[in-house]
């Protein structure tokens, strides 16, 4: 079987490369072998970039579907937003929107022969608990506000719940899981575009955790928001825990801006 | 399956407006067929689970009513893009597009914010939607990481795909 493309994303690389380097740190330790994707190009985000270009975000989407198909790879993304783009072209490509890529693809020599499969980081560590487990090194007795972030919970809505996931992961850390009684948002999308409701839902958020050390995440986007926004409570990315308690030595919590 | 589990995140669910994927017309008509508002309950969960709608930005419900009811005053650059109306929706109306779809509208008449704009120039100059900040050489050259950096393939790529498709970016 062919090993993963690596998909990092734009926010992670660029925002959080701490990140990033977490995240590679663990798939050594798992042993996943993998490459990075080949002629990367953002996923089209779907917050904003999907609003100013849907045919753009389909064609984009079907090009990287097609580079992923002619490698025979599966794609392992690290930002759930990319996760839900590439999952939405796909699913848009096999039921109505082939066509519209076709006659682009066609001129960069290229084929959409349908969707790759496409995983969460979230998804790969949740399939890997008794791994994580066995290889980490002590409890780290945190305890952590579950917050895996709206495209993950979406995406997760008929297997089981991405909090139920993120949390049986903390769990599996050695650190206590703290679950918001209802799904809840940072607020992120609407920094710098309505401030007022971003702040109020953020406000939401962060009151849903009472009495949590910090919170955790798979998302980049409410990481920096939590982070750098809102500044109430600290945030660690679930990448950056899992890391830290199999031994890596980093001291990333120095990146953060809100600190533990 | 390289490493679904049990609670993969696989499966995706499928909502109405992705069998008819269309932009030549995205009027309000068309997107009412499109995405199948007739089907509405007017049960009103979607608003009452929508963050946004809590605190006084967009509500989806009277968005959904208002185009039946022949046009609808909504923000939608007011939405969150969270997808908690799909996930709680008995009609299994694709909100989340749907809005998506409103917002390109919106945004072919130049109105989208400054923010989504500026995210675009990135987009367009590095391929990328967020753009490498002063200290992410550096930062990424102290965690031993590649540089960060499209090749010239992928940037080719990329300026053919966005001149043969509609992106509003002024």
């Amino acid at each position: 079987m062919n090993d993963p493309y690596l998909y990092p994303g734009c926010a992670i690389p660029a925002k959080l490369p701490f990140v990033e380097a977490a995240a590679r740190f663990l798939l050594d330790a798992l042993g996943i072998a993998h490459e990075d994707f080949p002629d990367f190009t953002c996923c089209v985000e779907p917050v904003g970039l999907r609003s100013l270009g849907l045919e753009t975000w389909l064609v984009s989407g079907a090009r990287l579907h097609a580079i992923a198909g002619r490698g025979g790879r599966s794609v392992l993304t690290l930002c759930d937003g990319c996760t839900l783009s590439l999952k939405e072209s796909g699913e848009l490509l096999d039921a109505s929107g082939k066509g519209i890529a076709a006659p682009v693809l066609r001129e960069l020599g290229m084929e959409y022969r349908g969707q790759a499969e496409v995983l969460g980081l979230m998804e790969l560590l949740h399939s890997r608990l008794e791994d994580l487990k066995g290889l980490r090194s002590g409890d780290c007795k945190l305890r952590l506000g579950i917050h895996p972030g709206c495209h993950a919970e979406h995406l997760s809505e008929n297997s089981g719940g991405a909090s139920a996931m993120l949390a049986e992961i903390v769990e599996a850390l050695g650190c206590e899981a703290v679950r918001a009684r209802e799904r809840v948002c940072c607020g992120g999308s609407l920094t710098s575009v309505n401030d007022e409701v971003s702040r109020k839902v953020s406000e939401e958020a962060v009151s849903s955790y009472p009495g949590v050390d910090a919170l955790v995440t798979s998302c980049p986007f409410c990481f920096l928001q939590f982070d750098t926004v809102t500044r109430r409570i600290p945030v660690i990315h679930v990448a950056e825990l899992a890391a830290g308690c199999l031994g890596w030595e980093l001291d990333c919590l120095s990146h953060h801006r809100t600190r533990l | 399956m390289l490493f679904a589990g049990e609670n993969s995140l696989t499966g995706i669910p499928i909502k109405q407006g992705m069998d008819d994927f269309d932009l030549d017309d995205i009027s309000d008509q068309r997107l009412t067929e499109m995405f199948s508002l007739a089907g509405c309950q007017d049960c009103g969960a979607c608003a009452r689970a929508c963050p946004s709608a809590r605190h006084g930005g967009i509500d989806p419900h009277e968005l959904v009513q208002g185009m039946l009811g022949g046009g609808s005053e909504e923000n939608v650059w007011d939405c969150l893009l969270c997808y908690i109306c799909d996930d709680v929706c008995p009609a299994d109306i694709g909100i989340a597009l749907l809005i998506t779809h409103l917002r390109y509208r919106s945004a072919l008449e130049g109105d989208a914010p400054g923010r989504f704009k500026r995210g675009a120039a990135s987009f367009l100059k590095e391929g990328r939607g967020f753009p490498k900040g002063p200290r992410t050489a550096r930062s990424r050259e102290d965690l031993g990481l590649p540089e960060m950096g499209n090749g010239d393939r992928a940037m080719r790529e990329l300026g053919k795909i966005v001149s043969r498709t509609r992106f509003s970016h002024e």
